[in-house]
Parts: structure tokens; C-alpha cells; sequence
């Protein structure tokens, strides 16, 4: 093939028809209450594992929302499922069984 | 003591609940509309918010209480007049005139024109609606498409036509909000496995029992709220309608392909209202609206002690709002003109 | 889709061409590649409609590509855009039409600025004299090319030869209109039909018998882009911009793309014989791609000139099924042939992009 000298981007707009959210569908039945986030952020601003790295439990689940697990593996193993947003929550989301549940859905997503 | 007469302008809630309040306080009232028939906007609504109680019973209650004594002029438009010091005199659009000791002006709003966000492609690509088409179709009890089709999917976008400066409105019209909140629900209700999805800039749950009711969105009726305004749509072959929005909270740009695309319009001052300032010499705010004596206790007096304010035709306004004001401007013109205080 | 939307639309974007004597700028990168365009809109205008143009060989690019490439400082193109307009005034002109589509950008775009900001205008007439001894008056009216044809249309309808009709089926070919992004986008009203349903090719399509394709991706920018293609690492970029509408236009099964800005044709050319060697993908009949024409090609075709004549040779995709589809007679073995009937030679066969006028 020619060598052009260049590649083609990848595109980054998320296609919301094309994402297979078969997966979070568990996660969103055991922990009904993420049905409630309004991506407030209070829980990244006392995440402990978020001042220090670039986790952000916030982002993690809004883009596991929208069927994005690319970086989850990577992210939600620094979550020390310390708690402490959980305890901010406005909306009262179990946002720490939350993690946990993400975590084990990684684990069964490796290959 | 001798009746006044009051002639209120306007014959939705706010001159309704006001025309009532009148009436039984002992005034003579003259009620005009330009519409055959009462009501104004609440006529065409189905379902109320925050408790989603019945739109015609609430109408059919506050015409109820205007009694057969109130005169009542329909179907006829306010085209000039005077106002003096103890007299305002009104020209109707056929000729005659009407004469009153006070008068109230109750001239509601005008839906945003969507076609005017062409982005958008309100009345051109099939599937885009308004949410007054919508109520509309709420009413009609049968949800279904330009294609005869029942919706799969829907998307809601909070802000047309408000918080705009491309359209010239800087304002918020606070009630669209709540509105798209509700008719979300309304939707799946009658849709129960489409997908539905709300894309709002803030959402604005100012009310009581509103945000509980976007809490039961979210967690009982299963609507996805993403936090991105749509700016793009086309039409596929279809005729259904693909959205460009972004995802704020992920930072990604997305694409949405749906069977209906519904714009939440925000409240523009009547054009009845706009002529009405125009011909009287009204003030208005640098929004349009006519502009009452102060934000806080003056909310519906004007420099004329006898020409009162109530309702939408003062900036956006909840239904209740509209009622409270009727129901405040009437008390304030029967204290004035029936000299009960100095 | 309900056309009577768009058409109130067209209406409330309306705007004044001047019908005669202009000034025509003429375009670096459409000299370059679409040689043969230019040539036509003169043949067109001066022939054809007895239009008086004036082509000056003193004038020189408009500097727009440096300008967006943050190469060229805006005191400085707005010293070069006041010395064509010198040029213009030198001849007894008012009416300025330039050839290219970004070059309409920035001359909109510099008289907008003139107006508002008088003292720039000051300026740029001080350094205008100071570098070259030369004055200038703003012209009175300002128009791309393409404006020009679209406002002759009918007039070009008239004189046709040929229509945009697929002579096998008796159907309207069916036609992409890509409009240059800065025709409309930078000041909607300065664009017939506005910038979100541009009507200036589109009324060109419609008057000549063919059907106007309105698939999603319409608005997408081709990737032209300037830092996106002059630096070859970045044309990815460029080139997916142009794939993502190709994607979408695919199920419309276009028979052609029309366009008005250079890089737009050149773009949404190119970049399908790349995507073809690159991914083996084609769009458009039997792997042939889709044809791209500027609106001059089209014109010229509609009025029956030799499409070698019109360049269309110099094209990567072929141009040939169109012209089978509207019963145009072309002679393959003059293809690459200059002026004088000698061979310059013929380009490499692509790898997966069908050609026309090689042996098997």
C-alpha cells in the first residue's frame, strides 16, 4: 500500500445508537440508585484516590453510562473504596457499592 | 357607593382568576380576548405541573367563577386608546369604543417561533416539534409521528429560544424546564420501552415538587438526562431526526439518531402585548415585557394608579404565578378605585 | 421534509449581485487545480451572456490561506486586498467578483471590518500608498463567482445542451451541493439561502433538471482546514472530515458532488482515492466513487462544452459515468492530450478506484 505519511483520526463522537449498554445493565440493576446521579460532582471533590491520581468517580460512571468502558479497567482500580463519597451524595446514590460493582464488572471484561 | 367599571384585557388565567376576584368584590368588569374562546395558552394544555392535575378542569374552575355579569367581549382586538386620569378609553378593532374607570392588562405570551433556530429544522425536516404540539398530541391521547409511526426514541431540548443572544433573548423562561420534565414522564407513560432523553444546559427545578419530579424521571421512568445543548439536527431517510449535542460531563461530542425531536420554547412578550405598549405608551423591560413599578412589592402597578399588570405579559410566569397576580392586581385596582385607602 | 420550509428560508436570504461589469479575482488554488474553471466562467460570462469582465494579470493572491494559517498578519492582507481593489478602481470598476470561496471570506470579512473600525481603514490606505503609491474606492458590490452564475441560471438553463437528467431512466440525477464554509458561515446574510440551507448550488441543480440530495452530514466541513492538509502529518484530519460525508451520502446514492470553493472539490476528490488505497473502500457506482465537479464544470457541461476542455481529465475520480448518464459524447483516446493533440501521458492506474480510458 502507498505510504501516505499520514494515518486517518479516529473519530471521537460518541455514537449514542451504536452502544451496547448490555453490560452496565447488571450494574444498573443492582445498584438502582446510580439511576439517580445528576453529575454533580461532590463526589470526585472528596474522592480520596482523585486528589492524587487522574481518577474521578464522577466521570468514570457518566462515561460508563454512555457505554464507554475503554478506560474503566484502568480508572476504577484506584478507587480505594474509602467511602467518602458516598457520605456527600446529594442524591443519596450508593456511589461506593457502586465502584465496587464496576470493579467487579472490569475483571469480568478482561480478556 | 357607585359601581366602577374595569375592563381587564386578556381572558387567560391571570385575567380569569382576576375578572373573578372583581366581580364578586362588587366591580363592574368587561373581559376581552382576542380569541373566541377563554383561556388563552391554558386551553391547549393537557396536564399540569408539578402534580400533573387536569389542564381543562383547572380552565373549566376559573371560568366558573366569573359570573354571568361580567361582560364579555370575544374574538375582538384592543387597537388603541387612551388613557387619562380618571378614565381609560379603549378602541376595538371593529370601531367601537369602551370606556372604563380602570383598567388591567392580562396579555399573556407568545411561544417562542421555533422556525427562527434554523439549526434546528422546525417546520422543515418532518419529525421536530414544539412542546405545545406535543401537549397537543397529550391531549389527543395518541402519541405518533409526521409518518403515522409510534416514537422509538425521543429527544427533549431544554432552552430554544431562551438564554439565547443568537435570537436576541438573554433571558430564562423558567417554566420549559419543569414542562420538559413532565412531558418526559407524560412520555413514557404512554411509550413505556422508548428511549427517551432530555439535553438541558441547566435544569431549573425552582418549584415545589419540582425537583422531586426530576428525581422520579430519573429513577422511575427510566429518562437518560445528558447535560449538553443540542445545536445540530438533519434528517435521514427515514425522516427521522439525527442531534449533535455534546456530553458535558464526559467532554465527548455525540450523535443521537431519533423518531422525534421536541424543542422546549421559551415565552416571547406577546406581539398583542408589544402593540399594546406601543399604542398606550406602556414601559417595557429591555426583554419586551411590560414593566411594572418594581420587582418585589410593585409587581403589577404601572405609573397610572388605575392600570394594573398581571400575568405573563410581565416576563415568563407559572400558571400560579399568573393566577396570584390576577387575583393581587385585583385588589390593588378595587382599593384605588373605590377609594378604600388614600 | 417539507420543502416549503426551506424555500421561506431562501427567501429571507436574499442578496444583490451586480449584473455586470466585474472585476474578477482569480484563485491560487483553483488556477492550480481546476485549471480550466476559471477559463469557463470567463467563456460563460463573456461569451455566452456578452457580460464585460475583467481579468487583470497584475493581480495577486489574496494571501487568505497564509492569513488562516497565522503566516500573515491581518494589516498585511488588508493591505493586499486594498491593492486589488486599487486595481479595480485603476480600471473603472465597482463590482468585485473573486473566484474562491475563502478569498470571498476575507474580502467580506475586511470590509465588514472597514466599516466598523474606520481607523483600520485609515491605516491600510496609509500603508497601501507608503508600499505601492496607489488609492482605492470599496466596491460597490461584492459577489463570489458562484453567486454570479447562480443569478444567471435560467439564462444558462436556456442555452443548454444537455441537462441533469439520467438519460437511461428519465430520472433527475441526483446531486450533492457542497457549499464552502466561508461563503456563509462567518456572515449568513451575505450567502444566498444563508448558512444552514445554502441555496447558491442548490438553485443551480434545481434549474438545470436535477434533484437536490439532503443527507446528514450536509454541513460538515470537508476538512480543508489549512494547518489540517499543509502539514502532511495532519490531513488524517482532513481526510476524515471528508469520509464521515461521504459515509452519510452514501445511502442517497448520489450521482454527483457540486462545490464552490477550491479546496472543497480538491478535498472531497482526493481524499476517496486515499480512502480507497487505504481501506479499500469506495462510494458511488461499481466502485467508481462519486463525481466531484465545480459549479463552472457543471455549467460548462450543461452548455455542452468538451468536458477535456473543462478539465475534467485532471480529476481522481472519474468523471466518465456522470457524463455516460447525461448522453454526453467524450473521445477517451484525446483524453490526456494538450492543446496541440500531443500525449502528456497517462497517470498511474489506482489500485482499488475504477478509471475510465486504460487497458485492461
Amino acid at each position: 500500500m502507498k505510504e501516505f505519511g499520514f494515518q486517518k483520526q479516529k473519530d471521537r463522537q460518541t455514537d449514542l445508537d451504536q452502544i451496547d449498554l448490555s453490560q452496565i445493565a447488571s450494574v444498573l440493576q443492582i445498584v438502582d440508585s446510580w439511576k439517580r446521579c445528576i453529575g454533580c460532582g461532590s463526589c470526585a471533590a472528596v474522592c480520596t484516590a482523585g486528589q492524587f491520581s487522574s481518577f474521578n468517580p464522577r466521570r468514570t460512571q457518566m462515561l460508563a453510562r454512555q457505554g464507554c468502558y475503554s478506560t474503566l479497567a484502568l480508572e476504577v482500580a484506584k478507587c480505594q473504596l474509602c467511602g467518602k463519597c458516598r457520605l456527600v451524595c446529594p442524591r443519596d446514590v450508593d456511589t461506593r457499592k457502586l465502584m465496587h460493582e464496576l470493579k467487579q464488572l472490569q475483571i469480568s471484561l478482561l480478556p | 357607593m357607585s359601581s366602577k367599571r374595569i375592563i381587564i384585557v386578556g381572558a387567560g388565567p391571570a385575567g380569569l382568576a382576576a375578572a373573578g376576584v372583581l366581580a364578586r368584590l362588587g366591580a363592574s368588569v368587561t373581559l376581552i380576548d382576542k380569541d373566541p374562546d377563554m383561556g388563552g395558552h391554558l386551553s391547549k394544555w393537557h396536564q399540569l405541573f408539578p402534580d400533573r392535575s387536569s389542564a381543562q378542569i383547572l380552565l373549566e374552575q376559573l371560568v366558573s367563577e366569573v359570573p354571568d355579569e361580567v361582560s364579555r367581549i370575544m374574538g375582538r382586538e384592543v387597537i388603541g386608546g387612551n388613557v387619562r386620569t380618571n378614565q381609560v378609553d379603549l378602541k376595538l378593532d371593529e370601531g367601537t369604543w369602551i370606556t372604563g374607570d380602570g383598567l388591567l392588562l392580562a396579555t399573556g405570551f407568545d411561544l417562542f417561533d421555533a422556525h427562527r433556530k434554523e439549526e434546528y429544522g422546525y417546520g422543515i425536516y418532518d419529525n421536530v416539534y414544539t412542546q405545545a404540539e406535543v401537549e397537543q398530541m397529550f391531549e389527543n391521547g395518541r402519541i405518533e409521528n409526521r409518518s403515522g409511526k409510534i416514537p422509538q426514541s425521543i429527544a427533549f431540548l431544554h432552552c430554544v429560544g431562551s438564554r439565547d443572544q443568537k435570537v436576541g433573548v438573554s433571558y430564562c423562561s423558567k417554566v420549559c424546564c419543569v414542562t420538559g420534565v413532565k412531558q418526559a414522564i407524560e412520555m413514557r407513560e404512554k411509550l413505556p420501552d422508548a428511549i427517551i432523553y432530555n439535553f438541558y444546559m441547566d435544569l431549573r427545578m425552582f418549584g415545589q415538587g419540582f425537583e422531586e419530579l426530576y428525581h422520579d424521571a430519573q429513577e422511575k421512568y427510566n429518562i437518560r438526562f445528558i447535560r449538553g445543548r443540542i445545536s445540530e439536527a438533519a434528517e435521514n431517510q427515514q425522516g427521522k431526526v439525527i442531534i449533535k449535542a455534546e456530553d458535558t460531563l464526559t467532554a465527548r461530542p455525540l450523535k443521537l439518531t431519533v423518531d422525534m425531536l421536541i424543542l422546549l420554547c421559551g415565552m416571547q412578550p406577546s406581539k398583542h402585548t408589544a402593540n399594546l405598549a406601543d399604542t398606550f405608551g406602556f414601559t417595557t423591560g429591555p426583554d419586551g415585557f411590560l414593566k411594572p413599578l418594581g420587582p418585589s412589592q410593585n409587581t403589577f402597578r404601572t405609573r397610572h394608579p388605575h392600570v394594573m399588570l398581571a400575568g405573563a405579559c410581565t416576563g415568563p410566569a407559572t400558571l400560579t404565578e399568573a393566577i396570584q397576580a390576577g387575583r393581587s392586581a385585583s385588589l390593588a385596582l378595587y382599593e384605588q378605585l373605590f377609594n378604600i385607602i388614600n | 421534509m417539507i420543502i416549503e420550509g426551506k424555500r421561506h428560508i431562501w427567501k429571507e436570504y436574499q442578496k444583490e449581485i451586480a449584473d455586470d461589469h466585474y472585476f474578477y479575482a482569480r484563485s491560487c488554488v483553483r488556477q492550480n487545480f481546476f485549471p480550466a474553471s476559471e477559463f469557463t466562467f470567463l467563456k460563460i460570462l463573456k461569451e455566452e451572456l456578452g457580460k464585460d469582465v475583467y481579468d487583470d494579470p497584475r493581480h495577486t493572491t489574496c494571501t487568505g490561506i497564509a492569513y488562516h494559517a497565522d503566516v500573515v498578519q491581518l494589516p498585511t492582507i488588508m493591505t493586499v486586498v486594498a491593492r486589488q481593489f486599487a486595481l479595480m478602481t485603476e480600471h473603472g470598476f465597482k463590482n468585485f467578483v473573486p473566484s474562491c470561496i475563502t478569498s470571498f471570506g476575507i474580502y467580506t470579512e475586511i470590509l465588514e471590518t472597514w466599516e466598523h473600525f474606520p481607523d483600520t481603514l485609515a491605516q491600510t490606505r496609509e500603508f497601501l500608498y507608503k508600499a505601492t503609491k496607489r488609492e482605492f474606492e470599496l466596491p460597490e458590490n461584492l459577489a463570489h463567482s458562484s453567486d454570479v452564475i447562480y443569478k444567471f441560471r435560467e439564462d444558462i438553463w436556456q442555452r443548454r445542451r444537455f441537462k441533469l437528467i439520467n438519460k437511461q431512466t428519465g430520472n433527475p440525477l441526483r446531486g450533492v451541493e457542497h457549499i464552502g464554509c466561508h461563503y456563509a458561515k462567518m456572515f449568513p446574510h451575505k450567502g444566498v439561502g444563508g448558512a444552514e440551507y445554502p441555496y447558491v448550488l442548490a438553485g443551480l441543480i434545481e434549474s438545470w433538471g436535477g434533484e437536490v440530495i439532503d443527507y446528514p452530514e450536509r454541513r460538515h466541513c470537508c476538512g480543508f482546514g489549512f494547518r489540517q492538509y499543509l502539514v502532511q502529518a495532519n490531513r488524517g484530519y482532513s481526510m476524515a472530515c471528508s469520509q464521515r460525508k461521504f459515509e452519510s451520502m452514501e445511502p442517497y446514492h448520489p450521482d454527483f458532488i457540486v462545490t464552490n470553493c477550491p479546496g472543497c472539490p480538491f478535498f472531497l476528490d482526493r481524499w476517496q482515492y486515499v480512502i480507497s488505497e487505504m481501506e479499500g473502500k469506495t462510494y458511488g457506482d461499481n466502485g467508481h466513487g462519486i463525481p466531484v465537479l465545480t459549479f463552472e464544470e457543471l455549467a460548462g457541461l450543461i452548455l455542452g462544452y468538451d468536458p477535456w476542455d473543462l478539465g475534467l481529465h485532471i480529476h481522481q475520480v472519474a468523471v466518465e459515468p456522470l457524463l455516460d448518464k447525461m448522453g454526453i459524447p467524450y473521445d477517451l483516446s484525446k483524453k490526456y492530450n494538450n492543446l496541440a493533440g500531443k500525449s502528456l501521458g497517462e497517470p498511474k492506474k489506482p489500485n482499488t478506484l475504477k478509471v475510465y480510458g486504460y487497458e485492461q
